[in-house]
């Protein structure tokens, strides 16, 4: 018996009105693979991929009569590479659909697509389940850039130190225009980080259509000095309360972090929980205020297309929290 | 490549390998350290060398030590002492003579049977060529933990002893803790001496801890002589059942005692982040930094990953050349 032929594939970026077919294929896509898997809404699924202030990446593969089959996309993010303009794109929702009609990977087809059109972006990162892990690795050129660990800190257990001279923290519910005065003076001095303004933490915390952030701005003297981002959620199976974002100036950081373990007491007291990369400050000032270096199940990889720059420059030198990621 | 003879390393090669160490590097090798590694490792060695005009001009070698491994025995492999004699590099446009040597050696170790993984700490050009060309991946960039001395602690602890020998309770400790690990190298007494006792160059205090009933429940060597920055001595070895937390407090004084001792003002370890020791020293006021060593392997083996390595393999600082 000869095989049937495949069915044509066509790949594709988005088009207005395949966003309910999108959201479906990925709402089966992931409910099959995860029993405690929430749908995601369509007003998150917007969010997400058309009100990002930095535009949106996604490939799509189609079958012949038009159905989604898979999907290769990422979340954009403005980032600084040395001073300089640049994109980093978190890959995010892969999906295929397991149908053995379709010939030659659809998925590595979109895959393939989404790098040779956006390979103008600095840096593509993500944090893969395995099995994406290794096509990624395959057939994108994906490298491990750290096997990820986290800092956790119990919030009746912290000893944040002392707060630097008339520092207050305030809790707000949108980011002011003064964060882009701090992230000139603080987040530009690193040679790799994602442009943390008020328009894109806006977008990021104060405009999620499906978690409430808590948002603490520390002042000293009237002028902002650092923040922190904030939210209960679950990482590795567990509670925690979840660091989403940190920038800060040194004087800030006991204030900031006294103001964490005050939300996470009111909250219930799931244990904090931080990514920073190791050689970061924060690494070792988040030690010292009694937080303890853990491991997590998750691989951060990525692939460079900065010239002079492969993911072990990234993994030197890239300043990335939490919330640079769609993990929380 | 005609003009090359790659073939497995012989002990006539010795001279030539050294003088292309000096060459590649701009620093010696001792001959007895050579010895050492490459003809008295009781696992025995690996080591191509790629030859012109009778001399040395590539070599890919390393020190293979017995490991168990998904409940079998396998070899891992550190690789070390790569080099290219400056006279014969080409760059990175083409493999090189270095890959070449490499692949052979690869072919004759490495194939089903054989290595279950070369593994390794490269410098930088180093990883780029065996990322770029040998299927390296990267296993995990190391984490230490730091613990400063406090002032005093002079003397070892009641039931803590230094060892001058290992003999069949090595291994009894090792199968007592091997069983929470996926994949580590066989601490039996041979490695141990081999490893600890009969460096040329290197001294070593191995630390045992012992019951009322003189079984050895514990074991931790401290090597002497700073690293990577003055006054911190390297733990290079952490042998201790994981429920066995009191004999873990013991040796730990008994390890900050002897830095102590030799005028050290910190220690400094490595245990993989999912091990209950990494969480139990910060619980005991050690502080995990970064450092500039990133762990690389190839696997030979299907069902050992990167990923699978990170997960499940306990390694020491004493698994590397670097102590």
């Amino acid at each position: 018996m000869t095989s049937p032929c495949p069915s044509p594939i066509t790949v594709r970026g988005y088009e207005s009105g395949d966003e309910e077919q999108i959201l479906a294929a990925f709402n089966r896509a992931f409910a099959a693979a995860d029993p405690g898997f929430e749908p995601r809404s369509l007003a998150a699924w917007r969010w997400r991929f058309l009100e990002n202030p930095a535009g949106r990446r996604i490939r799509l593969a189609l079958d012949g009569r038009g159905a989604v089959v898979a999907q290769f996309a990422g979340l954009p993010q403005r980032a600084l590479l040395d001073g300089e303009p640049a994109v980093f794109t978190q890959a995010v929702d892969s999906l295929a659909a397991p149908r053995a009609d379709l010939g030659r990977s659809p998925f590595v087809r979109a895959g393939e697509r989404f790098r040779d059109d956006f390979r103008g972006d600095a840096w593509m990162w993500g944090y893969p389940e395995r099995a994406a892990l290794r096509i990624g690795r395959r057939c994108l050129g994906y490298e491990r850039v750290r096997a990820q660990t986290a800092l956790r800190g119990e919030p009746h257990r912290l000893e944040p130190g002392r707060a630097g001279a008339g520092v207050e923290v305030e809790e707000t519910t949108g980011f002011p225009a003064a964060v882009d005065g701090l992230f000139a003076r603080v987040g530009a001095r690193q040679r790799a980080i994602a442009v943390r303004d008020a328009e894109t933490l806006d977008w990021r915390f104060a405009r999620h259509p499906e978690h409430d952030y808590a948002l603490g701005l520390a002042r000293a003297a009237g002028r902002l000095a650092g923040y922190a981002v904030c939210r209960p959620g679950r990482f590795d199976g567990e509670s925690a309360t979840l660091v989403c974002d940190w920038l800060a100036e040194p004087a800030a950081a006991p204030a900031l972090v006294a103001w964490l373990a005050a939300r996470a007491r009111a909250g219930g007291s799931a244990p904090l929980l931080a990514l920073f990369p190791p050689w970061s400050p924060e690494w070792a000032r988040f030690q010292e205020a009694g937080f303890r270096v853990v491991p997590t199940r998750r691989t951060l990889v990525g692939k460079s297309f900065a010239r002079g720059r492969d993911a072990r420059w990234f993994a030197r030198h890239w300043y990335v929290t939490l919330g640079d990621s769609d993990l929380c | 490549m005609g003009e090359y003879e790659i073939r497995e390393l012989c002990d006539e090669d010795a001279d030539s390998v050294l003088a292309t160490f000096a060459a590649a590097f701009g620093r010696e090798r001792a001959r007895d350290e050579w010895e050492w590694a490459f003809r008295q490792n009781p696992a025995g060695r690996r080591a191509f060398v790629a030859v012109r005009d009778g001399r040395v001009a590539a070599q890919y070698a390393g020190m293979p030590a017995r490991a168990w491994a998904l409940g079998e025995e396998h070899v891992f492999v550190q690789a070390v002492d790569a080099m290219v004699h400056p006279e014969h590099r080409r760059g990175l446009q083409n493999p090189g003579l270095f890959v070449r040597t490499a692949q052979a050696c690869f072919e004759a170790c490495g194939a089903p049977g054989g290595d279950a993984v070369h593994y390794g700490w490269p410098i930088a050009p180093a990883a780029r060529v065996g990322r770029r060309f040998l299927d390296q991946e990267l296993v995990r960039e190391e984490l230490v933990l730091v613990r400063s001395i406090a002032s005093g602690w002079r003397r070892l602890p009641d039931g803590v002893e230094r060892l001058e020998r290992f003999d069949e309770q090595a291994l009894w400790l090792y199968e007592r803790c091997c069983g929470e690990w996926g994949a580590s190298v066989v601490r039996d007494a041979a490695r141990l001496s081999w490893r600890y006792l009969e460096h040329p160059r290197r001294r070593y205090a191995c630390l045992g801890a012992r019951d009322g009933e003189g079984l050895l429940r514990g074991l931790a060597v401290l090597r002497e002589g700073s690293w990577t920055q003055a006054g911190a001595l390297p733990l290079c070895e952490w042998l201790v059942p994981a429920g066995e937390r009191e004999v873990g407090e013991r040796l730990e004084r008994a390890v900050l005692a002897a830095a102590a001792a030799q005028g050290a003002e910190r220690v400094v370890a490595l245990f993989p982040d999912w091990s209950p020791w990494f969480g139990a020293f910060q619980e005991r006021g050690w502080r995990v930094h970064p450092s500039p060593y990133e762990l690389v392997a190839r696997s030979f083996e299907r069902r050992i990953d990167a990923g699978w390595l990170v997960a499940h393999w306990w390694y020491q600082l004493g698994d590397s050349d670097l102590v």
